[in-house]
């Protein structure tokens, strides 16, 4: 068991995946040279050479749109989108295409791309460079979307992701590669469409993801010293997600809060909310309340950036709410 | 024997009109040839061939009206007699496209549909509207342990009776009496005792197991939800069921006028009964609408267009202008000093036109038409001529436009052509006014104490009462009795000519 | 070329441009629905530029696909009960006329999104170049598509990185209503590509099969050589309009007309009666026997169903995950 970072938990799984499967393959802008914008894929183009690992032009459309057609020729390619931002370039390859081919054409064709993307905000990038976009993506039927919040869980999905044969949408948080983590020797890939309750408690269900989740763990333990025993409850993956674990929390708890850091409208807290408002109605002792991101493109300012962010305060007044 | 369709041009056609067969019955016919024109609703296309043979029947003629789907046409193929086009109604007609396979329903929710609740859901104690809310979870707990709701305070926000309180009642302890949230109390305090108030529909919905849609639906409607048999999951009323019910309620509909006469029965030796083409029927029903809903009223003078005539002459050489066009020009003067003419009435509201559209009468062989000549009120002379002229020509083989053909403001008519003295046309909607020019006769006036030969051409108006009243009309009409008498204001520009800088 | 291919090639686009006239037939008596884009006039290019492939070459093109289908070996009867929704097409009637597909054929797939096949074609070229093969991948679009983004990012990184794509690009010189004049700054696709992207290029009448079959030759046999893609603009005509809704009123009839005076099928006809004096029954021998096998398509696809709707959810994703 060793403490490695988030980024270098992702190294790692990309690494030995490679190693095990020799139709994997990683692009992407900057990936190979440049050893990654955030220098999540170092050492990789020195391993593997640059018929596996290497760089593209500025092209998401075209990256995704390869990334495609790779995999209709028998690869297993993990393209890199340098942050989820960019994605929007390219959404009519990942939406009108990678995710609709197989249904279209009836099964024919299997499409085992992974396509990594960093997200989130709170660094003070502007508007074009913060965006939570997992909602477009968690949406659409027939892709699978990833969002790991713990090194260890960043390398046991990676691992998933690229072994499933469907396409995945794998984003990370770019505020959490720095953060380090137990991640066990040679651990397996974790199952696809499971939460994890990372924190059991009895008063009340937080459900977060990302890196919500750390914000929902340190909620809790605010919440601890008044005597409030929270579950913390990690999706791990959006689409499917794990419509049991969480509404099994709230039957035991009947209360429930879900932080996201993307707004509200339409969002995965709303997708959660009614679901559980669907499946345990009569378990609940209070209405679901929601801790979202603010509804407005990120402003650059420090502070008024911070305020569009849920932090720790935020759920724990949430959490008082569902309580009183 | 090859069928003939009517083909389906596009997704929302759902009947076509044969413009012009191309073929006729005993012509060869090989794949690729055009054998008719036909009209969608968006478009004229052209009929394509896709056998080779001999037209055997030609079922429906040039101008008519048919389903997509229905054979209009059998060609047979080398070999094949004519006689083996069987009639339509011996064979199954090929089932419209609609029919063929009634879709199932598409499934209401995605996915696996949800596991039950962990506990069954107890029926709840009856509660009306305005008394406290209940969590669910305390609503259950209270019947698992015989608790009346009734009895209990909540302690939640808003007075909400939340599961703690119902385990102290349960414990035996007296419930808490101090709500955590303090300026809700009053209100739940109040709502103890509602007064008797209309119910909201979030009320209602909470009494009858109804869809919030459908509930709007129903008071859109007029149906009493209330009387309803649900037929959703566990009874509940679906949009579907107050439509039903909507349905079956009978609108209060006006006659159509048609109906109020009585048919016209005959013997098939007295006389040969055809369907009417759709232009004609068309036609039909919004003349006897005209008639029917607008009451007309009528004004005519005289006007002596001695010196109109003269000036027609004179301006031949440079351009044609009939007496029609002059008349135009007239009107549109005249409009301009009277622009409430220029409006239209259509249920309780009143319609200014921006533009003087002339709607001009024009007979052609498929039928009547009126033509439109659009912002008139810019046009000199020649212009409206010739523009007029253009039109015409476009009618007359078919090619007008929907705007040239829409939205007439004033109606001209003219049967001076054929010698007539006097008509009172029917007002052709959304014109206010339609104007009947007559012939222009010889006709002794006294003119300062002497008899004179003037050339009198009557002008009548037939006018929509419920926009225009005598005394406009009389002096609209007026106005463009001395317009026609001293033309001389009609050949120049007209006024609003753009100026440019 | 030998007389036995020569009628192959006329038996091809009979069929091709026979396929297509029933479909005009089955759509109008409204058994196909939705957007249907028909190929009649282009046979040419398409028998043409897949005249050299071999069985594991890859093809992907628009969604004016039912020739490529069945040029590239896709069963017509398949295809026929696709485009009536059934589920004995095939892709199960969930694809429809655009989206044809057959990986037996390898024939990749017919998209709606224009130009959105051409990165899918560089994907496809990747991978073939990563294993060392020796394939190649034919990748059809029309004129409207060179003006989309993608299409610029997928020939830019198809030339950087030398992979085996062959684009051949179908300008009949209208993209829906809009003319090439009034669409592309640069009227010629071919220089077009040339300037930005450095890669062989050949304009070619795409109503001549002799002509379109010489340059595919050429530009196959580069990308298989490991030399990179080319472009071919096949100059042709699409007789019909855009598609079955489509009136054409933006086309004089006297345009459709000079075209139809070089319909390719006439053309090889008289090629071949030329070089091998073929008597005029073994022409109609040809056309008796694609008349029969059409038939038999459309009794195929009437004989069908659709899926039911508890099979609805089906195909969505690979082994669940």
């Amino acid at each position: 068991m060793a403490k490695i970072s988030y980024r270098d938990a992702i190294n790692q799984a990309l690494r030995e995946e490679m190693e095990r499967d020799d139709s994997v393959v990683l692009f992407g802008e900057d990936v190979a040279h440049y050893e990654g914008s955030f220098k999540v894929t170092r050492g990789l183009l020195e391993k593997f050479g640059e018929r596996r690992v290497f760089d593209t032009p500025i092209s998401e459309a075209a990256i995704v749109g390869m990334a495609t057609g790779a995999a209709l020729g028998k690869l297993r390619p993990v393209p890199e989108l340098m942050t989820v931002n960019f994605a929007y370039v390219a959404m009519d390859q990942i939406l009108n295409h990678l995710a609709v081919m197989r249904y279209m054409f009836g099964g024919q064709c299997t499409l085992p791309v992974t396509i990594r993307m960093p997200g989130g905000g709170g660094h003070q990038l502007g508007s074009q460079h913060s965006h939570s976009a997992e909602v477009h993506f968690v949406h659409t039927a027939g892709l699978i979307v990833v969002y790991p919040a713990t090194p260890a869980d960043a390398k046991a999905l990676l691992k998933a992701s690229i072994r499933d044969d469907n396409p995945v949408i794998f984003l990370e948080h770019e505020g959490l590669y720095n953060f380090q983590d137990e991640v066990p020797d040679g651990i397996e890939p974790a199952p696809l469409g499971q939460a994890a309750v990372l924190r059991e408690g009895t008063d009340l269900t937080i459900v977060a993801y990302g890196a919500m989740t750390h914000v929902a763990l340190e909620a809790a333990e605010q919440l601890a010293q008044d005597g409030v025993q929270a579950e913390v409850v990690d999706l791990r993956t959006l689409r499917p997600w794990d419509k049991e674990t969480v509404t099994d929390s709230v039957a035991k708890t009947h209360r429930a809060v879900v932080v996201e850091e993307s707004p509200p409208v339409c969002g995965i807290a709303a997708e959660v909310a009614t679901n559980i408002y669907e499946i345990v109605f009569d378990a609940l002792d209070a209405p679901i309340e929601r801790v979202s991101g603010a509804d407005v493109p990120l402003p650059y300012a420090k502070d008024l950036e911070q305020a569009c962010i849920p932090h720790a305060p935020d759920v724990v007044a949430a959490a008082r709410k569902v309580l009183a | 024997m090859y069928e003939v369709t009517m083909p389906k041009l596009s997704d929302s056609m759902e009947t076509g009109q044969i413009i012009e067969w191309k073929v006729k019955e005993g012509d060869a016919v090989h794949e690729g040839d055009v054998l008719a024109d036909v009209e969608s609703d968006k478009a004229t296309m052209e009929l394509e061939c896709f056998a080779d043979g001999v037209v055997a029947k030609i079922l429906h003629g040039n101008d008519t009206e048919v389903a997509v789907g229905e054979i209009i046409a059998y060609i047979a193929a080398e070999g094949e007699g004519a006689g083996a086009a069987a009639k339509p109604a011996a064979e199954a007609p090929p089932a419209p496209p609609a029919e063929e396979k009634p879709a199932p329903k598409p499934v209401a929710k995605a996915g696996p549909a949800p596991p039950p609740a962990p506990a069954p859901a107890p029926s709840a104690p009856a509660r009306g509207p305005g008394l406290a809310p209940v969590s669910p979870y305390a609503r259950r707990l209270a019947e698992q342990k015989g608790i009346d709701l009734a009895t209990i305070a909540g302690s939640g926000p808003g007075g909400r009776i939340i599961a703690r309180d119902v385990e102290a009642a349960a414990a035996g302890k007296a419930p808490a009496p101090e709500p955590t949230a303090p300026p809700a109390a009053p209100e739940a305090a109040e709502a103890a005792a509602p007064p008797p108030a209309a119910k909201k529909p979030r009320e209602l919905r909470k009494e009858i197991d109804i869809d919030p849609t459908a509930l709007t639906l129903a008071q859109k409607h007029g149906v009493d939800a209330a009387t309803l048999e649900g037929t959703g999951t566990n009874g509940r009323i679906t949009v579907d069921d107050v439509l039903s019910a909507a349905r079956a309620i009978p609108a209060v509909l006006p006659p159509a006028p048609d109906d109020e006469l009585p048919s016209i029965d005959f013997d098939p030796d007295e006389a040969d009964v055809a369907d009417a083409p759709f232009r004609f029927r068309t036609q039909a029903r919004r003349v006897t609408a005209s008639k029917h809903v607008i009451p007309h009223f009528y004004i005519t003078r005289g006007a002596d267009v001695a010196k109109l005539l003269a000036r027609k002459d004179e301006v031949k050489e440079k351009f044609g202008a009939t007496v029609t066009h002059f008349v135009q020009r007239a009107c549109v003067e005249a409009i301009k000093q009277h622009p409430h003419v220029n409006r239209s009435y259509d249920r309780g509201r009143i319609i200014t036109w921006k533009g003087i559209h002339l709607g001009i009468a024009v007979d052609t062989d498929r039928g009547l038409t009126v033509v439109v000549l659009r912002d008139a009120q810019k046009l000199a002379l020649e212009d409206i001529a010739k523009q007029t002229m253009a039109l015409v020509e476009k009618a007359r083989s078919g090619k007008l436009s929907a705007a040239e053909r829409s939205h007439p403001t004033f109606t001209v008519t003219n049967l001076g052509m054929f010698d007539v003295e006097h008509f009172q046309p029917i007002i052709n909607p959304p014109s206010a006014i339609t104007i009947g020019v007559s012939t222009a006769l010889p006709t002794p006036v006294v003119r300062d104490d002497r008899i004179c030969i003037t050339r009198l051409m009557r002008v009548t108006l037939s006018c929509d009462h419920r926009i225009v009243e005598g005394a406009t009309a009389a002096r609209f009409l007026k106005t463009l009795k001395e317009l026609l008498e001293d033309p001389a204001a009609l050949l120049g520009p007209p006024e609003d000519e753009e100026q440019t800088p | 070329m030998r007389k036995d291919e020569l009628m192959r090639v006329y038996t091809q686009m009979r069929l091709a441009r026979g396929f297509e006239t029933r479909v005009a037939e089955q759509y109008q008596k409204g058994r196909i629905g939705g957007f249907c884009h028909l190929y009649s006039g282009e046979e040419a290019v398409a028998v043409g530029a897949m005249w050299h492939l071999r069985p594991d070459d890859y093809v992907v093109g628009s969604y004016r696909d039912h020739a490529y289908y069945i040029l590239r070996g896709g069963d017509p009867r398949k295809c026929m009960a696709e485009l009536f929704g059934h589920a004995e097409g095939c892709c199960k009637g969930k694809g429809g006329s655009m989206h044809l597909f057959d990986p037996e054929v390898n024939f990749m797939g017919g998209y709606a999104i224009v130009g959105g096949m051409c990165p899918i074609a560089v994907g496809l070229g990747y991978a073939i170049q990563y294993s060392s093969e020796d394939r190649a991948v034919l990748c059809f679009f029309g004129d409207g598509a060179t003006n989309q983004g993608v299409y610029h990012e997928a020939l830019n990184m198809a030339s950087l990185y030398k992979l085996p794509v062959v684009w051949v690009c179908e300008n009949n010189h209208y993209a829906i209503g809009t003319s090439v004049q009034r669409a592309s700054a640069q009227e010629s696709m071919a220089r077009k590509a040339k300037a930005a992207y450095d890669l062989p290029t050949y304009v070619v009448d795409g109503m001549d099969f002799f002509k379109m079959q010489s340059v595919a030759e050429r530009a196959i046999a580069h990308a298989r050589a490991g030399k990179g893609p080319s472009f071919i603009e096949a100059r042709c005509y699409r007789y019909r309009g855009h598609s079955m809704s489509d009136p054409a009123t933006y086309r004089s009839k006297e345009e459709v007309d000079f075209w139809k005076t070089r319909d390719p099928i006439p053309r090889i006809k008289a090629a071949i009666k030329h070089d091998f004096d073929v008597p005029d029954e073994e022409f109609a021998a040809v056309d008796k026997q694609v008349r029969e096998q059409l038939d038999e398509a459309v009794r195929f696809a009437e004989a069908g169903a659709e899926l039911p709707p508890d099979r609805l959810y089906e195909d969505l994703y690979a082994d669940p995950a």
